[in-house]
């Protein structure tokens, strides 16, 4: 099966500064991938140029086979949920996550708005205002939105900071859930690589903007590149 | 607790009580007048036929003589087409502005938005005057074509067009900084992951201003159309200017006139019911929606570029306003001047700059003081009837300035007797300098308020408390901590105050003694009464120095001030 995802040789700078250094990575379908790393070592900034959302960078990004690099975020047909999920507060959840759905039919809307609460555990929570909801459910209304609109890639910016142990648990059943019985491919960027050994298909570990290893959780714990990897597992 | 902490708490308890008492009694005056049996002036306004002569005619000659409606009807279908005319006008052109210069990578974006908030330099009774004089010709040669064309009986009507978008240009240009200047920190303030979120769902930049960013705004952008809907209710000098009869001209008419205090504050009220209208209007509208638009990472950081035509366009559209609402009125100011004025004629000016400089201060000094006593009160005691007191104490500033000097004066005449309290009253308010500042200080108190409690916020608790620990007193504390941290936040409160007590017309004409003449009254005497533009160019240019000055001292102020997080 081809891959989804190709990362080309992305490098990236702020003035004098490297943020990141020829970064490759391929993501396949219905994998869940995950990006660990301290903060700073630009994880997020290689989430936003997935989205088309940073410029500047060289290198290529692929997308389903075709060459996506200067296309707009709008048009690359991907979904990003965001560190503090962003929802518009003046909107309600039917409102934000049928926000997207440009061109469909009411009927369509209201199919896509129920199967997606169901799918996320909010069945009466349409008419409300994200202000009205935890923290959890304000985030699985992110990802409902996200996914409205049936995405090649979906982008999770830290997901599971703010959460206690029971929310990540459910989050990655979730995550886990799409993969498998709906092949939504997931690029999930994490500082904490224990929630990554638990969700995560394959893990790429990055250090200074450079990726340091890519494998299976299974291999880096068994075969990690070096000692910072090793710490990085021990912790 | 120690007995005291007690007094001191009632301490701070009763000057809040004096201060809301302070700024409720025009209010409550207004209402109880009211609530009286109407004067013979206000059948006068609201019958066709007050005196019953038309009815005593033959019928064919009553349907040519009885008005279609009463004076009062007139003069609110005038008002609310000046106010809707104008709140629309600005908001779009407020807005309009505000996006384009917060949105798009534009060169001198700060110079600009500082020019294009100039306009609230003039007065709207100069700006009033200036355009009356330029467009002098032009509504000359166009009422001779339209007599021409179409007969003196369309001449009526023509006048009445040509006042009102004389009236409308004016206040709009006077007034749409209000508009712009909110919905751009607004749109500064904005995160910038939900124009990102917007962007990911497939949104262009229109969508994402339409869907997004104006909803988000909304409230921001609502503070300034308040501020537009309130400035144009209690618009005279311009009114009177152009020759537009509005609610607030009827009330000065009946006090020129008749003096009938009972009718000028019936029709004072009616402005009052328009105001809670718009207030109410605006928090159903809200509903239960939040608006929480301001975090880290606002929209100015990631701004798009513009082609070449795009760009020119903003920058043409700005100067164009800034010419219209700035450059063209100070220029025929600055051209009236040099025609009309002789050296010896500047001595004259020497009572105004001195009777406004000294009531400005006076005003704006007592004013930050009552300011800074409410700010620390609810630093100190912050319990919900503390803020429900100071929400109560910022009532003046949605109350045109004409209505609390009603107010005022009716209150002095209810206090009119010979007891101690009566005596009190006419001693402080009735024709003193004393009482003007009062007035003023009621009028513009949330304006201080509002700079000093900025200040008071931004200084951490913990400061407080470290001071404590190491012996301070809260006097202490309060000298020596809060007042240098808060000088900024004073200065430019001081300034702010001091520049609206020197412009404002309406509530000095009716509170000023017989001995004081301010700038304003001056420049509006010389404009309106005597129609001499040329004379009264001086005062208005001196008044527009004293805008821009403050303005420029306010911006290098917040520029310049320290962040204490």
């Amino acid at each position: 099966m081809s891959n989804l995802l190709s990362l080309t040789n992305i490098t990236k700078s702020y003035g004098e500064q490297q943020i990141l250094s020829s970064v490759s990575l391929e993501l396949g379908r219905g994998d869940i991938h995950a990006v660990v790393g301290e903060s700073g070592c630009g994880k997020t900034t290689l989430l936003r140029i997935v989205a088309g959302l940073a410029d500047g960078a060289t290198g290529r990004v692929y997308l389903d086979g075709n060459d996506v690099t200067h296309l707009p975020p709008e048009k690359r047909r991907i979904g990003l949920v965001f560190q503090d999920y962003a929802l518009f507060p003046h909107l309600t959840v039917a409102k934000n996550v049928t926000y997207g759905m440009r061109g469909k039919t009411k009927s369509e809307k209201e199919h896509t708005l129920e199967r997606l609460l169901a799918i996320m555990n909010l069945p009466e929570s349409a008419m409300r205002y994200p202000h009205e909801l935890s923290g959890g459910q304000q985030q699985r209304v992110a990802l409902a939105r996200a996914l409205a609109l049936d995405p090649a890639l979906l982008l999770l910016d830290e997901p599971f900071s703010n959460l206690d142990p029971i929310r990540r648990q459910k989050l990655r059943d979730v995550l886990r859930d799409l993969a498998d019985g709906q092949e939504t491919t997931s690029l999930i960027v994490t500082h904490d690589i224990g929630d990554a050994f638990k969700v995560a298909d394959y893990i790429t570990i990055l250090k200074d903007g450079a990726v340091v290893q890519t494998d299976t959780p299974a291999n880096i714990v068994v075969n990690p590149a070096n000692e910072y990897v090793e710490r990085l597992v021990d912790m | 607790m120690s007995a005291q902490r007690v007094i001191n708490k009632w301490f701070w308890i009763l000057g809040m009580g004096v201060v809301c008492a302070l700024v409720s009694i025009p209010l409550y005056q207004i209402l109880m007048e009211v609530l009286q049996t109407p004067s013979e002036g206000w059948r006068l306004l609201t019958e066709k036929d007050p005196d019953g002569l038309i009815a005593l005619l033959p019928e064919e000659m009553q349907v040519e003589l009885l008005p279609e409606h009463t004076v009062l009807y007139e003069r609110v279908k005038s008002t609310c087409i000046i106010l809707c005319s104008v709140i629309l006008l600005s908001t779009l052109l407020g807005v309009t502005l505000a996006w384009m210069l917060s949105v798009y990578k534009l060169r001198g974006k700060g110079a600009i938005t500082f020019l294009l908030a100039l306009p609230l330099a003039i007065p709207s009774y100069v700006m009033a005057s200036c355009y009356k004089q330029v467009s002098a010709g032009m509504e000359l040669s166009t009422s001779i074509y339209v007599r021409d064309s179409y007969g003196a009986e369309a001449m009526q009507g023509y006048d009445l067009w040509w006042n009102y978008s004389l009236a409308i240009l004016v206040l709009t240009c006077s007034y749409y900084p209000y508009v712009f200047l909110a919905a751009r920190s607004a749109f500064c303030s904005l995160s910038q992951e939900y124009v990102e979120s917007a962007r990911m769902l497939g949104d262009s930049s229109w969508r994402i201003l339409m869907r997004v960013a104006l909803p988000l705004a909304r409230p921001a952008i609502m503070a300034g159309v308040m501020l537009v809907a309130l400035e144009t209710l209690n618009e005279y000098g311009a009114m009177k200017i152009i020759g537009i009869e509005t609610l607030l001209t009827e009330v000065f008419k009946i006090r020129a006139g008749t003096n009938d205090l009972n009718t000028a504050v019936r029709v004072a009220s009616c402005i009052m019911v328009m105001v809670f209208a718009l207030l109410i209007g605006e928090q159903l509208l809200r509903g239960r929606k939040k608006f929480h638009a301001s975090r880290s990472g606002g929209v100015v950081q990631r701004n798009q570029g513009l082609g070449g035509i795009s760009m020119g366009f903003v920058y043409l559209f700005s100067a164009l306003t800034f010419i219209m609402a700035f450059a063209l009125p100070v220029s025929e100011l600055l051209r009236l001047a040099s025609h009309g004025i002789k050296v010896t004629e500047l001595s004259t000016l020497l009572d105004p700059v001195w009777d406004s400089f000294r009531l400005a201060l006076g005003a704006s000094g007592m004013t930050l003081v009552v300011a800074l006593f409410i700010a620390y009160a609810n630093r100190l005691i912050p319990q919900w009837w503390m803020v429900a007191m100071s929400k109560i104490s910022t009532l003046g500033y949605a109350v045109p300035g004409a209505i609390l000097g009603i107010g005022i004066v009716a209150w002095n005449g209810a206090m009119m007797n010979d007891s101690a309290a009566g005596e009190l009253v006419q001693w402080l308010f009735y024709q003193s300098t004393v009482g003007l500042m009062i007035a003023y200080g009621i009028r513009f108190l949330t304006v201080s308020l509002g700079s000093v409690d900025a200040g008071f916020k931004s200084i951490r608790g913990t400061l407080d408390e470290a001071s404590s620990m190491l012996g301070s007193s809260r006097w202490k504390t309060f000298l020596q901590i809060h007042m240098p941290l808060l000088r900024p936040s004073i200065l430019a409160g001081l300034l702010i105050l001091f520049v609206d007590v020197m412009k404002e017309l309406p509530m000095t004409l009716i509170l000023s003694p017989f001995n004081t003449e301010t700038l304003a009254i001056n420049a509006y005497s010389l404009f309106a009464v005597q129609e001499d533009y040329a004379r009264g160019s001086l005062p208005a240019l001196i008044l527009v120095l004293a805008g821009i000055s403050g303005m420029a001292m306010v911006r290098l102020l917040l520029r310049t001030s320290k962040t204490i997080s």
